[in-house]
């Protein structure tokens, strides 16, 4: 009889379930754990976030600003401009290049030959990183 | 089974686990809490900067741009002058249309000047209602003076306007521009040397020009 009770004693042992203090520490050390290394990295990739759009909105003034001199003091040959090419490679800053995708959306009409309408599109490069920023458009004429 | 009472050696143990476990949360919480303050101010920071420079860039966008014949023209500005106020350094003063937008509340057109404030250190935007497009008795009197960029300790303001097509000269940046120029200019820089060293500021921006055809 005592050898079928402690058989019985020692299976019930073996499946004995968490208690509930057991579990709640369990989940506290987790949580801290969890805390300890999450929210650092979290934050710290907030911050770099938010850091990196509000470099890219001064370095898309910037751009902007190096294409209009460039488009205003003809500094981009015409047949750049018309065939859709690209500038490549413009230096903006430190570490920040752009480029200047150039399409030609209107025809010159009959009566006004060599009247072009082009749109620029800059893209912003930064590391590995292309961003498109802004656009321009402006006429182009060839007297 | 005989059960025993725990040991004085398992008390404090287990009294000295439980307060490493405690110590540890707590402080965990007020890093956590601390780290979540700093990065609210940070980003707080970094939005107001970036909302700076989205206002100036559409300041500039709709700064009023007189055409050939205008009557109205002597009501608008576009000009920078040095020394405005006693150690201020340049300042621009400029009429700007602001539209169905907040600035409503100073009327029609309102006059803006942009200047560094060495006092506060800082480049300031200060606006107010134009007295040539306002009536009195229509609008309020509103002046609005707000801070964009803080811990600047120096700044100049550029600006640009494309040669005329075979003119030998040079299109150079300039940094005054008199009430006797014709319209404004097309490009204005902004370079604020600024606190901690490395956090100095450029910025362009395009003034608005109606769509003329650059000839070739």
């Amino acid at each position: 009889m005592k050898n079928i009770r402690s058989k019985s004693s020692k299976s019930i042992s073996k499946r004995r379930p968490f208690l509930l203090v057991e579990a709640i520490i369990a989940l506290t050390i987790i949580g801290i754990v969890f805390f300890f290394f999450a929210t650092p990295r979290a934050s710290a990739s907030f911050v770099a976030e938010k850091r990196a759009r509000l470099e890219t909105t001064k370095m898309a003034t910037l751009a902007l600003a190096d294409l209009i001199q460039k488009v205003e003091a003809r500094k981009i040959p015409w047949d750049t401009l018309v065939s859709g090419n690209s500038l490549n490679n413009v230096p903006i800053a430190q570490d920040w290049t752009a480029s200047y995708q150039f399409t030609v959306h209107k025809s010159a009409p009959d009566n006004t030959p060599n009247l072009l309408l082009v749109e620029a599109t800059v893209v912003l490069h930064h590391g590995e990183k292309s961003m498109e920023t802004n656009s321009l458009t402006f006429c182009i004429h060839k007297i | 089974m005989k059960r025993h009472a725990f040991t004085l050696i398992e008390l404090l143990v287990s009294f000295m686990l439980f307060a490493i476990v405690v110590g540890a949360a707590l402080s965990i919480l007020f890093m956590y809490v601390s780290t979540e303050k700093k990065v609210a101010v940070i980003a707080e920071e970094i939005q107001k900067e970036e909302r700076a420079i989205l206002r100036l860039r559409d300041i500039f966008a709709h700064v009023y741009t007189p055409s050939k014949g205008d009557k109205s023209k002597n009501q608008y500005y576009f000009y920078a002058e040095e020394a405005i106020e006693k150690g201020a350094r340049t300042a621009l003063v400029l009429t700007f249309e602001c539209g169905p937008r907040r600035e409503i509340t100073l009327a029609q057109d309102p006059l803006a000047k942009l200047y560094f404030d060495p006092s506060a250190h800082a480049l300031v935007l200060y606006l107010w209602p134009n007295p040539a497009r306002t009536s009195p008795k229509k609008f309020r009197t509103v002046e609005e003076r707000e801070v964009l960029f803080d811990n600047v300790t120096d700044c100049a303001i550029e600006f640009w306007t494309p040669p005329k097509k075979d003119s030998a000269d040079e299109a150079k940046w300039v940094t005054s521009w008199p009430r006797t120029n014709d319209g404004p200019p097309h490009l204005v820089r902004i370079t604020c040397k600024r606190e901690p060293p490395g956090a100095d500021l450029v910025l362009a921006f395009p003034v608005r020009h109606p769509l003329t055809t650059i000839e070739y």
